[in-house]
């Protein structure tokens, strides 16, 4: 088994205490990152196992989508396991949702660039978030408006268009 | 054939501001991500719009493992919300003209959540036979109201997303009358003529029940059977008969003559029908634990087995029998599936009476007395009480109440047997049908052939 100690790439911080990766983005970008953060990301806990030298490549990520990808990740990894029915978990809790919400405040192309790294990078638990965060913003809206917003193009032909909305008319209507 | 690509839509006109169909945009997500995004949509509402947008939306949403997914996250859809149906004739039982069908007004439909669900949605408009063709009135000279559609179709059910209505000038109960199935939200509907051989026989009630196919993935209007209980007048008796319709090309009209069960009934050998009195002394009284009841005048209960077709009647004890009247006697379910509760107003108590398990007994599980438990209602008089209430409608957890003189309406939670007057309920005197979104969503237009290959090669690949 190739020992995380030996890979280059990681380092023992200021204080000694724990463990740093450092990531590569696409475009040459480096980040320092703890461990424990950085292992939030399947990928990069397979490839910090896997060992190597210079850093962990990740060359489908830019730095852009990376830093709020690592954003991300220091915050959940920071929360301590829940100890259930305390007062401080409930309270952390509520500060990581109020985080979460903070961090989806971005543009459609940036949440696309992020769900497309999530996947990538399988963070299991900010897929789900960007995921849910455009859903949100596809529900109440009609195809016209979801088309707009997205820039799909309508491919139905007219007749198609007609039996389509006749078919739920009461949702159509 | 290939779909246009977005990305090839580069001398489309593009005034608008929109953002570039490439890798960071929705549309640009491969597959399973656009998947992923989709099953967060929540409700089968939301996946209509979502699959009209374009074709490869719609083939993703319409792909029988991404309902099954969806379903296992969102479960089946939950009530979207009630079509309320109130009778303009005063609930009282002693009127005079008792045996006048009550006129109907159009259902009113209330949203669970209006945010949701736009209540317009769910409009029966569609219905709408205009009077010449379909709705010839008999009386027309005498009131122009009897040529309102609503007054010949009348919901007496509803099922998951579906409807079932009776159709043609009703007759009350005095002819057994065609029925019609039909899903409110995609429009669609079913006409049903009643069994022709029994079409003389009066009508004990309409009631939607599961289709006989297996699994939750068919499409509503072919997975439902309506039952039709009928009565059989002989002089001044008459027996009951079950009939069940189901859809289909081998679907049709199939009967049932079980033999009515006597409960008390030792003699194994007697298998003579038995007799009920007249059907102007026979009212449903509700339907709870797979069982449908009718309070009659005489102390028993009529009551059908929805899986067995087999009748039987329950003679309740004596304390329970008087008095007896429609208004005042009601069979509701509990919050265990299996549980079975009768509600009685005796005078001025509203008493719910549960069974023993295992031993059967009736006992009193509750018991409240109106005037205590209305006093505190906003525009309660002691007055009200000096006749005894009348029973409007009622849930397992509630009954709806109105008092005798004028509609005046207020419900009782069965639970804590307070009284209350804002709840939405309490605004329509007459029963209430809850209705759903349809599960799986309709979503055949605007697929083709090729569309189902596509559909059916992506599958091989992901699986």
């Amino acid at each position: 088994m190739a020992a995380a100690d030996s890979c280059d790439g990681i380092s023992t911080s200021g204080g000694g205490w724990e463990k740093t990766v450092t990531l590569v983005s696409s475009d040459d970008a480096r980040f320092e990152v703890r461990e424990a953060a950085a292992s939030l990301s399947q990928t990069v806990r397979r490839m910090i196992r896997a060992g190597g030298d210079g850093g962990i490549p990740l060359p489908k990520v830019d730095a852009r989508t990376l830093s709020t990808v690592l954003e991300y990740c220091n915050k959940h990894a920071a929360v301590p396991a829940p100890a259930p029915e305390s007062s401080s978990a409930e309270a952390a809790a509520v500060d990581l949702e109020w985080f979460d919400k903070e961090l989806m405040h971005v543009d459609l192309a940036t949440l696309c660039s992020l769900i497309r790294a999530a996947d990538y990078l399988e963070v299991a638990g900010l897929l789900d978030l960007t995921c849910k965060t455009v859903a949100d913003m596809i529900k109440s809206k009609t195809a016209e408006e979801i088309r707009q917003m997205f820039g799909i193009q309508n491919d139905f032909t007219p007749e198609e268009e007609e039996q389509l909305s006749r078919e739920n008319a009461g949702v159509f209507e | 054939h290939k779909a246009p690509q977005p990305q090839d839509q580069g001398q489309e006109q593009t005034e608008r501001d929109e953002p570039p169909a490439g890798p960071t945009s929705v549309h640009g997500l491969p597959d399973e991500l656009l998947v992923r995004v989709l099953l967060h949509l929540g409700t089968s509402l939301h996946l209509v719009h979502a699959a009209a947008t374009c074709r490869r939306w719609r083939r993703a949403v319409a792909d029988a493992g991404f309902l099954a997914r969806f379903r296992s996250l969102h479960g089946v859809p939950s009530v979207a919300g009630h079509y309320y149906v109130t009778e303009t004739l005063h609930p009282n039982s002693r009127d005079p003209w008792r045996r006048q069908v009550p006129e109907k007004m159009t259902a009113t439909f209330v949203p669970v959540s209006p945010a949701v669900v736009d209540a317009s949605h769910f409009s029966l408009d569609f219905l709408y036979v205009p009077p010449v063709d379909g709705n010839r009135p008999r009386y027309s000279y005498r009131s122009a109201r009897r040529v309102r559609h609503s007054r010949s179709r009348e919901i007496i059910d509803s099922r998951g997303s579906l409807l079932l209505l009776t159709n043609g000038i009703s007759e009350g109960r005095y002819w057994s009358p065609d029925f019609i199935v039909c899903e409110p939200l995609t429009r669609r509907c079913q006409g049903i003529a009643r069994p022709s051989i029994l079409s003389r026989l009066h009508f004990l009630g309409g009631f939607l029940l599961d289709g006989s196919g297996s699994g939750g993935c068919r499409d509503a209007m072919s997975n439902f059977r309506v039952l039709s209980v009928l009565y059989k007048q002989e002089g001044s008796f008459g027996t009951p008969r079950a009939c069940v319709f189901s859809p289909g090309s081998d679907g049709g009209w199939h009967f049932c003559w079980h033999p009515i069960m006597n409960d008390d009934d030792d003699d194994d050998d007697n298998d003579d029908d038995i007799e009920l009195p007249t059907i102007d002394k026979i009212h449903l009284a509700g339907r709870a634990a797979g069982r449908i009841y009718w309070g009659i005048e005489t102390g028993t209960v009529l009551v059908l087995d929805e899986s067995t077709l087999m009748f039987s009647v329950l003679t309740l004890p004596e304390q329970m029998r008087w008095p007896y009247r429609r208004t005042s006697f009601r069979v509701v379910g509990g919050v265990d599936g299996d549980m079975v509760r009768i509600v009685r107003l005796d005078g001025q108590d509203l008493v719910v009476y549960g069974q023993i398990l295992g031993s059967g007994q009736w006992v009193v599980e509750k018991s409240v007395r109106l005037r205590d438990t209305a006093a505190g209602l906003p525009g309660w008089r002691d007055s009200f009480s000096v006749q005894p209430a009348r029973i409007v409608a009622a849930g397992d957890t509630f009954v709806v109440l109105t008092r005798t003189e004028k509609t005046w309406l207020f419900s009782v939670d069965l639970e804590t047997m307070e009284a209350e007057r804002r709840h939405e309920r309490n605004r329509h005197a007459g029963p209430a049908y809850p209705c759903s979104l349809p599960w799986p969503p309709v979503l055949q237009a605007g697929l083709s052939q090729g569309d189902i290959v596509v559909r059916k090669r992506s599958q091989r690949r992901n699986g």
